[in-house]
């Protein structure tokens, strides 16, 4: 399992690579593994405002489905249009070519999201 | 949880295990889309072990089975194999099985793991005469063996050609020692054989598949792909498209129930009814036109008015069409080949048609 030190983390296993108040979003190699072959990644609207916690999207794998959840209010600014015709890249390249979506936040709500570190996610992954 | 003879086989592998209606199987092992495409263009190796084998004889053999299944087993010769629902008197599924003619008052009823306990209690209190049933389920083993490259690795395994065994027919082979009965059929769609042996000799005959095997592209597949590879080409699963709800003539099952043949059948009154007063929901099938996965249960709709109409019972991705298909039962006056219904998928209506036939065509020798 691939945890990169310069990621955060969530306890539904997305990862956010954060730049001020952009934040990148994506699904962690242990969630993808999980998933399995990945099918269809269901995309919010670019402009769609996100509360903390919501769902901002779904992926389906042949076996199952599962939510994406996102952890800090914002404003989508980008989807990942690659995965409409190529939803696997979310197995293959989970933390750089299956990205799902960029968002606008404010920098100072992260400190409510309950981020983990590359540590404190793998001590999550060991315990499920 | 109940295991078959090759569950550490699958652990060692790497296998992700499920509990399956109470037994510990393989759902994967290097993924659902290469196992489902490995089987459909090399061989596909399948561990069915946990279906269960009930043995019926005696001189009534085949009375009981003429009364207790609608299909027709006075013409089922030795060596040959049939397919049957078998029914409640309300005409509903206690379960599907396949019935074997071993030799004359003699055969094997093999069945759904999940019902091998409710089929053989079922069975055995509406048995007369001189019969007797046996449950050989722990002490056989099963494994299938699917996909074009299936027949040849067969071959090699048993040194003879068996060419000549036809789709639905079966024989016997002794392999070092190790007696093999050989059903050329498989719930994939594929040529193939699904091999019945004694529990200790499951480890070996897979093992000996895996190496004979290797060269033509064989691997293991677990019921993930088990499940997408049948669902392309119609299977019905039971506990899904059949059940204790649905008459089972309204899950398509009309050419294994013979309605005319000569002896009476547990369940005949309610379908005989059901055909004449008409069943109010059929089975149909459907691809989605538009992007997205059905998954059992979610709800059909009218397209227009959005009036639920049904409900889904099997869908997936398919992996060869990549498009998502399923089946479902929908109001009888609903299921129109060529129709348009909606597939509720969380909060969108995804337009999808019913379809006749298979997803996926698929080319069989045997």
């Amino acid at each position: 399992m691939e945890v990169r030190a310069e990621l955060k983390y969530t306890e539904e296993h997305e990862w956010l690579s954060i730049q001020g108040n952009k934040a990148t979003l994506g699904i962690t190699d242990f969630a993808q593994n999980k998933l399995g072959d990945i099918v269809f990644v269901e995309l919010p609207e670019v402009g769609t405002i996100v509360e903390a916690g919501e769902t901002i999207g779904n992926i389906e794998s042949v076996k199952a489905v599962s939510e994406i959840f996102c952890p800090v209010a914002g404003e989508v600014t980008e989807v990942n249009k690659d995965l409409e015709d190529e939803p696997d890249l979310v197995n293959t390249s989970c933390f750089d070519d299956g990205w799902i979506v960029k968002i606008r936040i404010d920098s100072s709500d992260l400190t409510d999201a309950n981020l983990m570190s590359d540590e404190e996610y793998t001590q999550h992954c060991a315990n499920e | 949880m109940k295991t078959t003879p090759l569950n550490a086989w699958h652990h060692q592998s790497g296998a992700r295990m499920v509990d399956f209606s109470g037994w510990e199987m393989p759902i994967q092992y290097d993924g659902i889309i290469a196992e489902h495409q490995r089987t459909r263009t090399q061989a596909g190796l399948f561990d069915v072990s946990h279906m269960g084998e009930l043995h019926l004889e005696g001189p009534d053999a085949l009375a009981n089975l003429q009364r207790l299944l609608p299909n027709d087993f006075r013409d089922l010769q030795i060596g040959q194999v049939r397919y049957s629902p078998l029914l409640y008197d309300n005409g509903t599924c206690v379960d599907d099985l396949s019935v074997y003619k071993l030799c004359d008052e003699k055969y094997l009823l093999c069945v759904n793991a999940s019902n091998i306990d409710k089929d053989r209690e079922w069975i055995q209190s509406h048995l007369q005469g001189d019969v007797t049933l046996t449950d050989k389920s722990a002490e056989t083993g099963q494994i299938a063996i699917q996909g074009p490259a299936a027949l040849s690795i067969v071959e090699k395994l048993v040194g003879r050609d068996l060419s000549a065994i036809k789709y639905w027919w079966f024989d016997w082979a002794l392999v070092e020692g190790k007696e093999l009965m050989l059903a050329r059929m498989g719930y994939t769609g594929e040529d193939g054989f699904e091999i019945f042996c004694k529990a200790g000799d499951t480890q070996w005959v897979w093992d000996q598949l895996l190496i004979l095997g290797k060269d033509q592209g064989i691997g293991p597949v677990g019921l993930g792909a088990r499940d997408t590879l049948r669902l392309e080409v119609t299977f019905p699963l039971y506990g899904q498209e059949l059940n204790e709800t649905h008459p089972a003539l309204a899950a398509g099952l009309g050419s294994f129930i013979k309605l005319d043949k000569a002896e009476d059948f547990i369940g005949k009154a309610a379908l005989v009814q059901a055909k004449q007063n008409g069943m109010s929901e059929r089975l149909v099938k459907f691809v989605l036109e538009g992007k997205g996965v059905p998954r059992p249960h979610y709800r059909v709709l009218d397209l227009e008015t959005g009036e639920p109409i049904g409900e889904v019972t099997s869908g997936t991705h398919s992996p060869m069409t990549s498009q998502g298909i399923g089946m479902a039962y929908v109001k009888t006056s609903y299921a129109e080949v060529d129709r348009q219904i909606g597939i509720e998928v969380r909060n969108r209506v995804i337009a999808a048609k019913i379809i006749k036939g298979a997803f996926v065509k698929v080319a069989r020798k045997g």
